[in-house]
């Protein structure tokens, strides 16, 4: 048997450990000494033991931490003492980057399929990258010469490899409208979205560095320099910060509980936060938006919220018009009524009901102080507006709260009432005390039917709560504060992760500028591209035509307009238009990331999409081969893993940015900006041939007639053509700080980093912890405010009423009509507050032991959750991991488990409409938001199977379990190889087909769905004894090239140069 | 806790046949002049029978043991005071007891011994110091041999004790293991495995002192003839003291019954090993005092066999000092 | 004479593994070889009103050390310096002795959790040895200049863990990592328990507030 890991003490200069197979660390003495040529691999030394300080990329967040080497092989990780949240710690993703890097599933060269698709018989052959470069282009150009620019569509997303920017902007610099992403709409752009919508600052998520402030002060080296911790009480709903970023949030929440904290958590199964919470609402799956009106009611009633943050910084005392659903303008409701001179025009002043008065009056912007000498606005309020019964804001909120009393929410919500009475204490206590306290709001909600209902309403609680900018507060932004009376009042620039493709093309509204501010930006663009203007190039008024058009005819945008802030696809949509060809037929595809079966949603359906020839040619990036390459990969490209990636992006830590060196590099792997870039490049100079006859997409224009050329636009953004810009980046950001000069090379960058772990650039405190930025005097003399419209918060949601009318502010100067009124749950329009929708999936109602569920024949609901082990689609191949957690565990009540005759550790088999037939639409009289309406009865795939892990961690008829694929099912061991997606995937079951998508994002539930479970046995080809991942450790064998390339990290040839581009040959459009 | 199977059979080669080596001892002593050439060719049988025994379940151990190569470190440490570092001892101290005795009695026997093929077994354990001197004290003479003898036979007897008395007491002296920790483990092993020799013993007596009356050994056929009363007399002896071994297991089986958590095989236990084993060797013992026979030696080896064999493997079975919870 | 072991904070535990993977990697550990295991406490109670913890648990130094009294060959050691109870590996015949000496082990040293463990590929008995190749001289209160510094060094297990929740020293040394914390702990009135075990004292101490569970050491 193999006892083969990586030791330290067992590095024997040559002899191999006796009676043990090749201990990796042991042999590689003896071969690396390569008379002193420095093909140094990455560019650490490689003779002898160094430390390079780097940032591990485990996760979704960034630990930095310290690489031991031995003669050029990485033999130790831990975690960095001076991290300020994760103080030291490493979890086991960041650990098992050992046995990822060197793992014998990594794919270092590009590779060709010699054979059909399918994982059964899978092959690949080695080529080089000019020829890999070459054939997609080809591939590319060949089919949007024969179908237009809207046969090509890129995705990205499955952990592993972030190439958020690259997939965002090689579709339209192709001038195709078509990315997806399987996280996106069921993973923070919600969250994000409603956040920029509401009060144009940062949302309420941990994972996603959105909410700082907890972990202020938490570290030795912060309190030393005096740093106070302030945040009391927090409410973690819908996330797991334990154990999704186990080092750093995970350390954060453990020592902010130390020191007292208390914490509220919201989530149906008994997680490590729940556990240790000091109160845990185990919601039913679904039911939030319930729960969270529940709460509005009693805050509301009880008069909890804070009275002068509500009544003069947010827009609930704004009476609203009925029939247009947004609040009256003081010059509509009240005749005769002007402004006051000081009311700058992008301020607009709205009606209230003065509560001193009783009558309806206007509602200026400006100080509090000022402002309450002239009304005080009612929040509560219903008055006659021009002859229509108008409600302020506060008032249709507290209507939609009416139905949920605690007892009500305790029956549909299956919690206890008591608990949920003392949350909402234990939330408002810290008001009483001129504290702050904040929620946090997880991922889980972003992944249901009520994606953008809960976090409207999570945010608006801490709006009314008045806790926003505020030490202790989770709506908090960071860095320096504006400076006093210097700036315009904020605004927000909208379309393309905060108004990038605005700034470039034009496209969008500058929601808080002026209606003719707007305009004249607009005018400003010439027709033709005027080198002495200061414009860039490709602003001009074809190319703003041709990208607004992209925005136009986005597959899934006619009902669901939320996606365009990251300007994806709505994910069906896409796989309905493979499958129907309509509106058009996406043919080549560039997938950035790991295993999209692992991580889309109703799985089957996407593999029998592509596999009955439905996508002609797949281009595939990523360090290692997953279900998705095996299965239907033509051409991927190697990428780096995070030891040998340089700086793929500089890793902060709160106000402390480490530098990521690319330490050790294998084979012919290239950051994952480059072939993008590559290709794009080499793509365009085919094409650039041929203008006159490119079809530019569904228009019927060419290319030509538009004045458009290759690539589109600012072409691919994010990071590089090539390895040496990379460096460039890593070296200018840390020189100050190692005491490196002008023009320092990578040599004297990595010599200087060398067992040197204090290189780390710290903003200060005062710079980075700052409160009250809507409190600082903008130019105008009135206080900043927020980057709404009204300059407010608005907890009514108003910019969801125009953008379901007209497509506001994103595709702007052009119009899109309404959504279909059936998918919009306001009377047609998206809710602009959280309410409670018709729920298909979830469970409706609780009887006795709330088993009454919405489908008679999957009468169970599951719902699903992070684990330690893994990050997304990620470390399914890391032995040490999966002897650990070799299955995903189905977790189930004792009383279900009975009624099923399910013990503890059985395998049973996991059932729902997706394996086991369905009809694509039921008749709820929604139409479904894309395009195709399925009639036939497919059913998409086989039941998953897992084993039971029983306990009393969830709720009767409750299961939890989460994602998972089996990278052994296609090891050369296996007698009949399969893709290793289908025995254990959730995402099998999880309803991507017709469930009803979020009104705002298309999202389609992955949790809380209707499912089924029996007894079973184990199914073919899985792993689950830790000795049989013995095939996955570090060894000399590539499973994907013919001849033995020596162990990975043993044959020196592999610790090759960084890969040498030559000049960029196809001159691209820029 | 599982059984370990090769400490189970060590125990019991080693008890038994240290208890054969007892019984030969005993016979030695209490044996006269006249009646010495058969029992002598008996005792130098039992003599290798006991070695053969012993070595056998030496070697069980390095069945145990996963790096046989390192047993020498068991002798390097034998003064660790661990109680199988005493086990260990016994078991040396048995063999050498063993061998001193084969040669004794070889040269005890003279004449007689030398045509019965009983052969030169004194190559079985040449390292051990002892052998020299009792072969040269056989050389000296008649006389210098029966006092050889009676050495011998004393060293035999106080290496069986040790021996059957070790093979409990490695159990009740485990540090940690509370199931063990009662005294009626080590009187348990000891008696049942002095049991088994006194019945192995009887049976070989029978065996070759029939054979001996058949075999046309002049001699030895005359001499077994000439004291049939005082050869039984010798049966009787063992007999009885087989008996009251019997009745000591059956105490100090149900008093470990009493004490060890027994669980769900409690029943085969108490059957087994107080009643078949115990009971059952008593009246065989009893049986062959009354009218001695070989058929009566065989039941109550057969008895003891079953007894010993279940109460040491019971040991194991009850052996839930370790958290059961661990294994939760 | 010292009592050099862990103690560990279960209020922080939160049951990740990573000690586990931390330990595989810095001593060589094969697959299905393990010196330390993290038990999931499950959780008392009827859903929802329901408590639970996660008990790291490793070789529990035991102060009268059972298994080193029981080894027949001398492998199971105390080392001369520091009285760390360590196994030599050249030493040990694999006899599986020590197993039924210690009330922390399974019986076969091969069903998780189980601190003793036995090693088929190398034939003989492992366990937790507190890092001694790196910690025999350190105080466990860690130096985050330079963490190879012997004279502070900590296991990767506690230097990893993702909640702080681990920490090493001499419970005799009133300065070191471990007592430090112990000594906060007691101050703080919060619970001190030991996985009790008839005839043993373990020199491991867990940390327990009733706040977040009650405790039920191996989960009686």
């Amino acid at each position: 048997m193999q006892e083969t890991t990586l030791t330290r003490r067992s590095f024997v200069k040559a002899a191999a450990v006796a009676g043990a197979a090749v201990a990796v660390g042991s042999t590689v003495a003896g071969c690396v000494d390569t008379g002193g040529s420095s093909t140094g691999g990455g560019a650490a030394t490689t003779t002898g033991k160094a430390m390079y300080g780097s940032v591990c990329h485990g996760c979704i967040q960034a630990c930095p931490c310290k690489v031991y080497l031995e003669d050029g092989v990485v033999v130790k990780i831990e975690g960095h003492p001076d991290a300020p949240t994760s103080i030291g710690s490493l979890c086991l993703k960041g650990l098992n980057q050992i046995h990822t890097c060197y793992s014998p599933r990594r794919v270092l060269y590009p590779l060709k399929r010699t054979g059909a698709r399918g994982a059964e018989n899978a092959a690949f052959e080695r080529i080089s990258w000019d020829e890999a470069v070459q054939l997609a282009a080809t591939k590319i150009a060949e089919a949007i010469e024969q179908y237009g620019t809207y046969s090509f569509f890129c995705s990205v997303g499955g952990g592993g490899a972030y190439s958020f920017m690259q997939a965002m902007t090689m579709p339209m610099a192709l001038g195709s409208p078509t990315v997806f992403e399987p996280g996106c709409a069921q993973c923070y752009l919600p969250r994000i979205t409603e956040a920029a919508y509401m009060y144009g600052g940062a949302d309420q998520s941990i994972a996603d560095c959105a909410v700082l402030e907890p972990f202020k002060g938490l570290a030795p080296l912060e309190e030393a320099k005096g740093v106070s911790q302030d945040t009391k009480v927090i409410v973690l709903w819908a996330a797991q910060p334990s154990v999704s970023q186990t080092a750093q949030s995970g350390r954060g929440m453990a020592e902010l509980r130390a020191r007292g904290c208390k914490t509220i958590v919201v989530d149906p199964n008994f997680s490590p936060d729940a556990v240790k919470a000091t109160i845990h609402l185990p919601v039913r799956p679904g039911s939030d938006a319930a729960l969270v009106l529940s709460w509005y009611r009693v805050i509301l009633d009880e008069k909890l919220y804070d009275e002068e943050f509500t009544k003069y910084w947010t827009n609930m005392p704004f009476l609203v018009n009925p029939e247009t659903k947004l609040p009256w303008l003081a010059t509509e409701a009240i005749d005769g009524y002007t402004p006051p001179a000081d009311m700058p025009a992008n301020t607009p002043v709205y009606v209230c009901v003065d509560e001193n008065t009783g009558q309806v009056a206007a509602l200026p912007f400006g100080d509090p102080a000022t402002v309450s000498a002239e009304v005080n606005p009612q929040v509560l309020a219903t008055a006659t507006v021009k002859g229509l019964e108008s409600k302020s804001c506060g008032q249709i909120y507290r209507d939609e709260a009416e139905p949920w009393t605690l007892a009500k929410a305790a029956e549909f919500c299956w919690v206890p009432e008591d608990r949920i009475r003392a949350a909402i204490d234990l939330y408002t206590s810290p008001l009483k005390e001129g504290k702050a306290a904040g929620i946090a709001n997880g991922v889980a909600t972003d992944m249901e039917e009520t994606a953008s209902q809960v976090p409207d309403g999570l945010m608006g609680l801490d709006m009314i709560m008045g806790y926003v900018n505020k030490p202790g507060a989770t709506l908090t932004q960071n860095g320096p504060l504006p400076a006093d009376g210097a700036n315009p009042r904020p605004t927000m620039f909208w379309n393309g992760f905060g108004g990038m493709f605005g700034m470039m093309y034009g496209i969008g509204y500058e929601v808080g500028a002026t209606e003719e501010a707007n305009e004249a930006r607009i005018a400003a663009i010439p027709e033709e591209w005027d080198p002495n203007g200061q414009l860039a190039p490709f602003m001009t008024q074809s190319t703003l035509w041709a990208m607004n058009q992209l925005l136009l005819d986005r597959l899934g945008m006619k009902n669901h307009r939320g996606l365009y802030n990251w300007c994806h696809s709505h994910i069906p949509s896409v796989r309905e238009a493979i499958e129907t060809g309509e509106p058009f037929k996406p043919r080549v595809w560039f997938d950035m990331s790991g295993n999209k079966f692992a991580v889309l949603g109703s799985a089957g359906a996407w593999y029998n999409a592509i596999m009955d020839d439905g996508v002609d040619f797949i281009i595939c990036q990523y360090p290692m081969i997953t279900s998705f390459q095996i299965e239907c990969a033509d051409l991927i490209f190697p990428l780096e893993e995070w030891l040998e990636a340089t700086g793929a992006s500089s890793f902060g830590q709160l106000n402390y940015a480490f530098p990521c060196p690319g330490i050790i590099h294998l084979g012919e792997t290239v950051p994952n900006s480059v072939p993008s870039q590559r290709v794009v490049a080499a793509a365009s100079a085919i094409l650039n041939e041929k203008l006159d006859s490119v079809i530019f997409g569904a228009t019927g224009q060419t290319m030509a007639e538009l004045k458009l050329q290759f690539p589109l636009g600012m072409g691919v953004m994010g990071g590089s053509d090539s390895e040496e810009v990379e460096w460039a980046a890593q070296i200018a950001s840390y020189s100050e700080v190692l005491g490196l000069g002008e023009g320092a090379t990578k040599e004297d960058f990595m010599a200087a980093l060398k067992d040197n772990h204090k290189a780390y650039n710290v903003t200060p405190p005062d710079q980075y912890w700052t409160y009250g930025q809507h409190l600082v005097k903008a130019d105008d003399g009135l206080p900043m405010g927020f980057a709404t419209e009204s300059r407010k918060c608005e907890v009514y949601n108003q910019i969801h009423i125009k953008l379901s009318r007209t497509g506001f502010p994103y595709t702007y100067p052009r119009e899109i009509g309404p959504i279909d009124p059936r998918v919009g749950t306001w009377g047609g329009d998206y809710s602009p507050i959280c309410n409670v929708p018709v729920q298909k999936e979830a469970p409706e109602v609780a009887n006795a032991n709330g088993l009454a569920l919405s489908d008679p024949e999957f009468p169970l609901a599951l719902t699903s959750g992070r684990v330690y082990y893994f990050h997304h689609g990620t470390m399914r191949h890391a032995a040490f991991a999966r002897e650990l957690y070799p299955v995903p565990y189905v977790r189930i009540n004792p009383a279900t488990a009975a009624e099923y005759g399910i013990a503890d550790g059985d395998w049973v088999e996991i059932s729902s409409r997706r394996t086991q037939g369905t009809d694509y639409v039921h008749g709820t009289g929604i139409e479904q938001s894309y395009a195709g309406i399925k009639e036939n009865n497919t059913k998409t795939a086989e039941p998953i199977r897992t084993k039971a892990y029983v306990a009393e961690v969830v709720a009767p008829g409750v299961l939890w379990m989460e994602r998972f694929w089996n990278p052994e099912s296609f090891d050369s061991t296996q007698s009949k190889k399969t893709g290793g997606w289908q025995q254990m995937n959730v995402n099998v079951i999880t309803n991507a087909v017709d469930c009803n998508f979020n009104e705002v994002y298309g999202s389609y539930t992955n949790r809380g769905f209707a499912v089924n479970i029996k007894k079973s046995e184990k199914p073919e080809g899985v792993w689950t004894e830790p000795k049989e991942f013995a095939p996955f450790l570090p060894s000399n064998k590539n499973e994907y090239l013919p001849d033995d390339i020596g162990v990975l990290i043993e044959n020196k040839a592999l610790l090759t140069d960084i890969v040498a581009f030559p000049a960029s040959t196809a001159e691209g459009g820029q | 806790m599982a059984v370990q199977w090769p400490i189970v059979l060590f125990k019991l080669l080693a008890g038994g046949g240290a208890g054969l080596l007892g019984f030969a001892g005993l016979a030695a002593l209490l044996s006269h002049e006249a009646s010495r050439p058969w029992l002598a060719r008996v005792n130098f049988a039992a003599a290798i029978t006991s070695l053969v025994l012993v070595a056998a379940g030496g070697a069980c151990v390095l069945l145990q043991v996963a790096k046989p190569a390192q047993i020498m470190a068991v002798v390097r440490n034998i003064s660790s005071g661990s109680p199988i570092s005493l086990e260990f001892l016994a078991f040396a101290v048995t063999l050498a007891a063993g061998v001193i005795f084969l040669l004794a009695s070889r040269v005890g026997g003279g004449e007689t011994a030398g045509e019965a093929g009983g052969g030169s077994a004194v190559g079985v354990a040449a390292g051990e110091t002892g052998v020299a001197g009792a072969a040269a004290a056989g050389e000296a003479g008649e006389v210098g041999g029966g006092m050889a003898v009676k050495i011998a036979a004393v060293l035999a007897i106080a290496a069986a004790l040790f021996m059957g008395f070790m093979t409990g007491y490695s159990h009740m002296a485990m540090p940690g293991t509370t199931a063990w920790h009662t005294p009626a483990i080590p009187v348990a092993f000891l008696a049942s495995a002095l049991l088994l020799g006194g019945f192995l013993y009887l049976l070989l007596l029978g065996l070759i002192r029939g054979r001996a009356a058949v075999g046309g050994d002049a001699a030895a056929a005359a001499a077994a003839a000439r004291t049939p009363s005082r050869d039984i007399a010798l049966v009787k002896i063992i007999a009885i003291s087989l008996a009251a071994l019997a009745a000591l297991t059956i105490i100090a089986a149900v008093v470990y019954g009493l004490f060890a958590p027994l669980g769900d095989f409690a029943i085969a236990f108490w059957l087994l090993v107080p009643v078949i084993g115990g009971a059952g060797s008593l009246v065989a013992a009893i049986l062959d005092w009354r009218r001695p026979a070989s058929s009566w030696a065989m039941l109550g080896l057969v008895a003891a066999l079953i007894g010993a064999c279940v109460l040491r493997v019971t040991l194991w079975l009850a052996n839930t000092g370790i958290s059961p919870l661990l294994r939760g | 004479m010292a009592k050099r072991t862990l103690v560990i904070d279960l209020d922080r535990c939160s049951g990740c593994d990573s000690c586990v993977v931390a330990c595989k990697f810095e001593n060589g550990i094969g697959l299905g070889n393990y010196y330390n295991h993290v038990k999931p406490i499950n959780p008392a109670g009827k859903h929802p009103d329901i408590n639970m913890y996660w008990l790291p648990i490793q070789c529990q130094q035991c102060e009268n050390s059972p298994c080193v009294a029981a080894c027949p060959t001398g492998a199971s050691y105390r080392d001369p310096d520091n009285n760390v109870v360590l196994i030599d590996k050249e030493t040990c015949t694999g006899c599986k002795t020590c197993l039924a000496a210690c009330p922390y082990s399974d019986p076969t040293g091969a069903v998780r959790p189980s601190v003793r463990w036995f090693n088929e590929e190398l034939g003989v008995m492992e366990k937790c040895t507190l890092c001694n190749h790196l910690t025999a001289t350190s105080d466990g209160v860690e130096n985050t200049e330079d963490t190879t510094d012997a004279a502070h060094a900590v296991p990767p297990c506690v230097h990893n863990c993702s909640c702080g929740a681990r920490s090493f020293g001499d419970l005799d040394d009133p300065a070191s990592g471990a007592s430090k914390v112990l000594a906060a702990a007691e101050a703080a009135g919060r619970g001190i328990h030991t996985i009790e075990a008839e005839g043993v004292t373990p020199a491991c101490k867990y940390i327990l507030s009733a706040e977040i569970a009650d405790w039920r050491g191996l989960g009686e």
